[in-house]
């Protein structure tokens, strides 16, 4: 059973981590989700497999909802927010100089995922919803939320708002 | 260009992609066989002892982030010796639950100043609106905060420094197992990954707060509850 976890694993990685990376908005939180929601998944593969689930999709739904549900996250980036010591990261996140990579990492978690399994896993609204096991109302206001919040800092980061 | 053509293209690009670790899948494997003892370990037993996922090794290739073995992002990485520095703060090096010797949660920032041990942060304001210090003896780097201070809750958080403990027994370089035993009974809650937060024994307004790295506590707050610095 190891060995065939172990073969998901290896081949799921890199994919994983990139989705994590999405989700999270950096490197080290990306790695931490992905290898909780990892463990998780190892420690019942064969009850996963019995019930016929498809595992990477089961793993990336996992990632997501343990994102949103990460009840303090927002606090933690809050406080590395005012801790420098995140230029570690800056060194080492590539995207750190996008300004929409920027503006994401201030959405709220459900925001952000939201935003990530529409744009990302290029989800309809109804599949996010059930994802996250929200209703489609909230997947829809929280998308406006979200894309209404990225528009005014994207707007102020390029200074007129207008076209760009 | 769209805001949503923007993001296709976001999540499209090859920066988004991280190295793996060589022994990211031992390390995976490893953690999910611990888990599946644990829970067996449950199953069997029954005995109600707080079960606390404990992250270990790291998977994407370091270099990433802080190396798992380093203290999280406060300034106790620098900070040179504790016991010659940090003095000014230790008149107690008992953590909780009110507070770290004189300085008490809730207290205003003037009181606290009028003590002695702590000093303002070259960014004295924080993000939230908050005023930031350290501790006197402390190595201050810009915008890392030992103590937070609302202007209307007072003293709302204070780091615990080296050597510190709660009255428990726990501090920094404290197991997590430790943690899990002495806290049992006050449900240690699972935060973002890598944080626990747990209530007070004797304080029913604060929250004990620790990172944990490796399956050691590598910070330690005290924080009230009710506050209005940070989310």
């Amino acid at each position: 059973m190891d060995e065939d976890f172990g073969e998901f694993v290896r081949a799921a990685l890199p994919g994983l981590l990139r989705y994590g990376h999405a989700l999270t908005g950096n490197p080290h939180d990306a790695a931490d989700l992905v290898q909780t929601v990892l463990e998780k998944v190892g420690s019942r593969w064969a009850a996963l497999l019995r019930k016929g689930a498809e595992p990477i999709a089961y793993v990336r739904r996992s990632m997501a909802n343990a994102h949103v549900s990460r009840w303090r996250r927002t606090r933690r980036e809050n406080l590395v927010a005012e801790l420098p010591d995140i230029s570690i990261h800056h060194d080492h996140d590539r995207l750190e100089d996008e300004p929409l990579w920027q503006a994401l990492r201030a959405l709220p978690p459900k925001q952000r995922a939201v935003i990530v399994l529409r744009y990302y896993d290029g989800l309809s609204e109804a599949e996010i919803a059930e994802s996250l096991g929200v209703t489609k109302g909230t997947v829809k206001s929280q998308t406006s939320k979200a894309m209404a919040s990225l528009r005014l800092r994207l707007g102020n980061l390029v200074g007129d708002g207008g076209d760009r | 260009m769209s805001l949503d053509e923007d993001l296709r293209r976001l999540f499209d690009d090859e920066r988004l992609g991280l190295p793996v670790r060589p022994d990211a899948e031992q390390t995976v494997l490893k953690g999910a066989r611990r888990r599946r003892t644990r829970r067996r370990t449950l199953a069997v037993g029954g005995a109600a002892v707080a079960v606390v996922a404990a992250l270990s090794g790291g998977i994407a290739l370091s270099g990433f982030g802080r190396p798992a073995s380093a203290p999280p992002a406060t300034e106790q990485a620098d900070r040179p010796d504790p016991e010659a520095t940090v003095a000014p703060a230790a008149d107690d090096t008992t953590f909780g639950p009110d507070g770290l010797g004189r300085l008490k949660l809730g207290m205003t920032e003037a009181a606290a100043v009028a003590t002695g041990l702590i000093k303002a942060n070259s960014k004295p304001e924080s993000d939230g609106g908050c005023r930031g210090y350290n501790y006197a003896g402390e190595t201050v780097r810009h915008g890392y905060y030992s103590l937070l201070f609302s202007a209307k809750h007072g003293l709302v958080r204070l780091e615990a420094t080296p050597g510190a403990k709660t009255p428990e027994g726990i501090g920094i370089g404290s197991k997590l197992g430790d943690l899990n035993r002495v806290y049992t009974g006050n449900k240690v809650k699972h935060g973002a990954v890598g944080e626990r937060v747990t209530d007070v024994p004797g304080n029913p307004n604060a929250n004990y707060w620790v990172i944990v790295r490796n399956d050691v506590l590598t910070e330690v707050r005290l924080e009230l509850k009710d506050q209005d610095c940070y989310r």
